[in-house]
C-alpha cells in the first residue's frame, strides 16, 4: 500500500505527471503510427474476410479498451470507497468519457464490419447487447456523478454503481461461449495462446498498446485539470468568504 | 494511380473500412481536444485568480506599513 499511497498526495502526483506526459504522449504517437502502417502494408488480407479484416485493428483494441477502462474505474471505486484514497474518485471521473467513447467506438466500428459480413449493422446476441449495457453504465456513471448538489454523494454514488455494474465485464467476456452468437469467439486472450496468426496478431497488439497509452496520455491530462478545478474552487470559496 | 484506387477501394469494402477509421479517429481527437481545452482553460482561470491574490497581498501589506 505504500507505493499507491506516496502518489495520494496531490502535489506529488502533479509533479510526477507533468515529467510522464511528453514521454508518454511520444510512444502513444509512435506506436499509433507503427500500428496503422502495420494493420494497412504488412498485415494480408483475411482468406474468408479480405479486406475488410482491416476494420479489426480499431474495432478490437476498442473493445479491449471498452472493458479495461470500465475495470480501472471500479479498481478505483473500490480504493475510494475503502481507502478515501483522494485521487481515486478523480481518476474514476475522468475515465468515464474515455470508456464511454472507446465503447461507442467499439459498437460502431462493429456494426461498420457486421454489416458486410454478417449482412446486418446490429444483432442482439449476448456480445452486443451486453457491450450495449457497458455502454449505458457509462453513461449512467457520468449523470451520477453530476447528479448530487454535494460532490461527495455523487461520487459515492457513481463508486457504487460501477462495482455493482462490474459484473458486466465477465459476461461480456464470455458471452460468445455462453450463448450462440455471430460474433467470433476469442482468439487472443485465450487458456491455450492466439490462435491468430502472427501476422495479424501484431498489427492488433501494437495498436491495444497504442490506445492504453492513448488512454493514459487523456487520463492524466483529465486528473490535471480537476485538481485545478478543486484548487479554483477553493480560491473562489476565500473571495467569496473576503469580501 | 492504379495502385492508390486499390488501396483505397479496400477490395469494395472501402465504404466500411474507412468511415470505421475516421469516426476512430473523429472521437478519439475530440476526447483530446476537448480535455486539453479544459485545461488550458483551467489554468488561464488559476493565473488570474492568483495574481488577484497577490495584488490583494501586497495592498494589506502595505495597509499595514502605513498603520506601524
Amino acid at each position: 500500500m505504500s507505493v499507491f499511497h506516496r502518489f495520494a498526495n496531490p502535489n506529488r502526483f502533479l509533479k510526477l505527471t507533468n515529467t510522464v506526459l511528453p514521454w508518454v504522449s511520444g510512444l502513444t504517437a509512435i506506436s499509433l503510427l507503427a500500428g496503422l502502417y502495420m494493420a494497412f502494408f504488412t498485415s494480408p488480407a483475411d482468406y474468408q474476410q479480405g479486406e475488410s479484416v482491416r476494420i479489426m485493428y480499431v474495432h478490437v483494441p476498442a473493445a479491449w479498451m471498452a472493458m479495461f477502462v470500465y475495470s480501472s474505474i471500479a479498481f478505483a471505486s473500490i480504493c475510494a470507497l475503502i481507502w478515501r484514497h483522494p485521487l481515486a474518485d478523480l481518476a474514476a471521473k475522468a475515465s468515464a468519457p474515455i470508456g464511454a467513447g472507446f465503447t461507442f467506438l467499439a459498437l460502431a466500428t462493429g456494426a461498420l464490419w457486421g454489416k458486410p459480413m454478417w449482412g446486418a449493422w446490429w444483432v442482439w446476441d449476448a456480445r452486443l447487447t451486453s457491450v450495449l449495457i457497458l455502454f449505458f453504465l457509462y453513461l449512467g456513471h457520468m449523470a451520477l456523478m453530476n447528479a448530487f448538489e454535494d460532490q461527495e454523494r455523487g461520487n459515492r454514488a457513481a463508486a457504487v454503481l460501477a462495482i455493482v455494474g462490474f459484473i458486466n465485464v465477465p459476461i461480456i467476456k464470455f458471452s460468445v461461449d455462453w450463448w450462440n452468437t455471430l460474433h467470433q469467439p476469442a482468439s487472443v486472450m485465450r487458456m491455450d495462446g492466439p490462435s491468430i496468426d502472427p501476422s495479424m496478431l501484431w498489427p492488433l497488439l501494437v495498436m491495444g498498446v497504442a490506445f492504453k497509452l492513448f488512454y493514459l496520455v487523456v487520463l492524466l491530462i483529465r486528473i490535471k485539470s480537476e485538481l485545478i478545478e478543486a484548487k479554483l474552487r477553493k480560491y473562489r470559496r476565500a473571495l467569496v468568504d473576503n469580501a | 494511380m492504379d495502385q492508390l484506387t486499390t488501396f483505397f477501394s479496400m477490395g469494395s469494402y472501402g465504404a466500411y473500412v474507412w468511415p470505421a477509421y475516421l469516426l476512430t479517429a473523429a472521437v478519439m481527437l475530440s476526447l483530446l481536444l476537448t480535455t486539453l481545452q479544459r485545461l488550458r482553460r483551467n489554468q488561464a482561470e488559476l493565473a488570474q485568480l492568483e495574481s488577484l491574490r497577490a495584488v490583494e497581498d501586497q495592498q494589506e501589506l502595505q495597509k499595514k506599513a502605513v498603520r506601524s
